[in-house]
């Protein structure tokens, strides 16, 4: 199975290395730093796991000390769980005879700091300092 | 410019009063029947109003006077569009809804203009902004600012263009003196600083909250993460999202954003300009300022 960024319904925006996201459906943004941007960036639906790890290690300086396959791995697991990606073909057991979530699950136990900040996007009411009032553009009254 | 209102105060007009005016772009009207309220109006509009006489309001507040009740109490009813927000028997406290109902409007319409919820200071040519919600000493900031030297730019809301600068958005400042607030409608008279006029490149963003014997330890925040955090003081920022997305981003990339909490205001507005101006003196070491990236 191979990773593939999720287009739908989305806002995409680049800040330098870094990307915004709005997610339309769950109105909610989020905000991938320089190596989840880059994952997900490549998450084409054709590169498997290995293959990301070729591309992203020659862009963007990897954690030191970290298995390279575990890092992308890692952004990957969460890159699904903020619903940015989806998986194409058929789920195969990877060399090693792990299914993809078995391998997600494990890299979810590492100890790897987070790639992607997420919010609920506020409500006007919420981003206001004023009370929570509704809109004004209904017809003029009749007086 | 309409005529001035020459109504004796609290006469009951069976014919509606209507004024129109106009704010970045977007065009309020407020109709009443009672010159009161007329009156009082002045202290509801945003800084930068003017009065139109055309018809086309997108927006429409009524502030009423209506008819006594059973007890033969006079009554004042407040309603955007036909709906009802606000009843009461004194006129006083409705003033202040109609006030943030209609800057709330108008941030939320105005087309080529993103209002995010911050103070804004000038400083050397540059602004630096203050993203927070009420209540996390923002005003205090600004007003520490303002003593400091820097040009007043804001304190409620930062006005951003499509390019990331930021305009003025000059309303008085409401700043707590001991026990009590007081409103300074002239800042400039008030705490001895300039108003600005003219819009600014955004080039110092500080997300910092008040903590009573906190220090001001800031660190640096990559712009992306420092868009993330204005975008949820953003008013529009479900209807507008893509609006949004794209101009925080640009008024992110171009700056230098801080975060951390922080104590005494006059210290930190001292510590936050010795910053940017050694930063802007391209000062290769700032002291305190850790990365996080």
């Amino acid at each position: 199975m191979n990773p593939i960024a999720r287009t739908d319904r989305l806002i995409r925006q680049d800040v330098g290395q870094e990307t915004l996201v709005y997610d339309r459906a769950q109105e909610s943004a989020a905000c991938l730093n320089e190596l989840a941007s880059a994952v997900w960036r490549h998450c084409d639906g054709q590169q498997d796991i290995d293959q990301l790890v070729t591309l992203v290690s020659a862009e963007v300086a990897l954690p030191e000390g970290a298995e390279p396959r575990l890092v992308i791995e890692h952004v990957l697991n969460e890159l699904d769980e903020h619903d940015l990606i989806a998986w194409t073909g058929e789920e195969t057991a990877t060399a090693g005879g792990m299914t993809r979530r078995s391998v997600l699950l494990k890299v979810a136990a590492l100890a790897l700091a987070p790639t992607i900040i997420r919010m609920v996007a506020p409500t006007t009411a919420s981003a206001a300092s004023g009370p929570p009032l509704p809109s004004a553009t209904a017809p003029a009254p009749s007086i | 410019m309409l005529p001035p209102i020459t109504l004796p105060e609290h006469q009951h007009h069976e014919q509606t009063l209507t004024q129109l005016f106009a704010s970045n772009g977007v065009v309020v009207g407020v109709r009443a029947n009672d010159a009161s309220v007329l009156r009082r109006l002045r202290e509801c509009l945003p800084p930068d109003v003017t009065h139109v006489a055309s018809e086309g309001a997108v927006s429409w507040f009524s502030l009423l006077r209506v008819p006594r009740d059973s007890r033969g109490r006079v009554r004042f009813e407040l309603r955007a569009g036909g709906r009802l927000l606000h009843r009461g028997y004194r006129l006083s406290p409705l003033v202040p809804e109609l006030d943030s109902a209609i800057r709330l409007e108008v941030g939320l319409r105005a087309a080529d203009r993103l209002f995010v919820h911050a103070g804004v200071v000038g400083w050397r040519g540059n602004a630096i902004v203050l993203p927070g919600a009420s209540g996390t000493g923002k005003t205090s900031l600004v007003s520490a600012l303002l003593r400091a030297g820097a040009t007043y730019y804001s304190d409620e809301y930062a006005l951003l263009d499509e390019t990331g600068a930021v305009y003025p958005y000059a309303r008085p400042l409401s700043v707590r003196q001991g026990s009590v607030r007081r409103l300074l409608r002239r800042p400039e008279a008030d705490l001895g600083a300039q108003v600005g006029v003219a819009p600014l490149p955004v080039k110092f963003i500080v997300h910092t909250t008040h903590h009573a014997g906190g220090r001001w330890e800031p660190r640096l925040l990559p712009p992306g993460r420092s868009a993330l955090a204005m975008f949820s003081h953003t008013l529009a920022a479900r209807e507008r999202s893509s609006f949004a997305l794209s101009v925080l981003s640009r008024a992110a990339h171009g700056a230098i954003s801080w975060e951390g909490e922080r104590g005494d205001a006059a210290a930190t507005a001292a510590a936050l300009l010795d910053y940017t101006d050694a930063l802007n003196s391209s000062t290769p070491s700032v002291p305190s300022l850790r990365s996080l990236t």
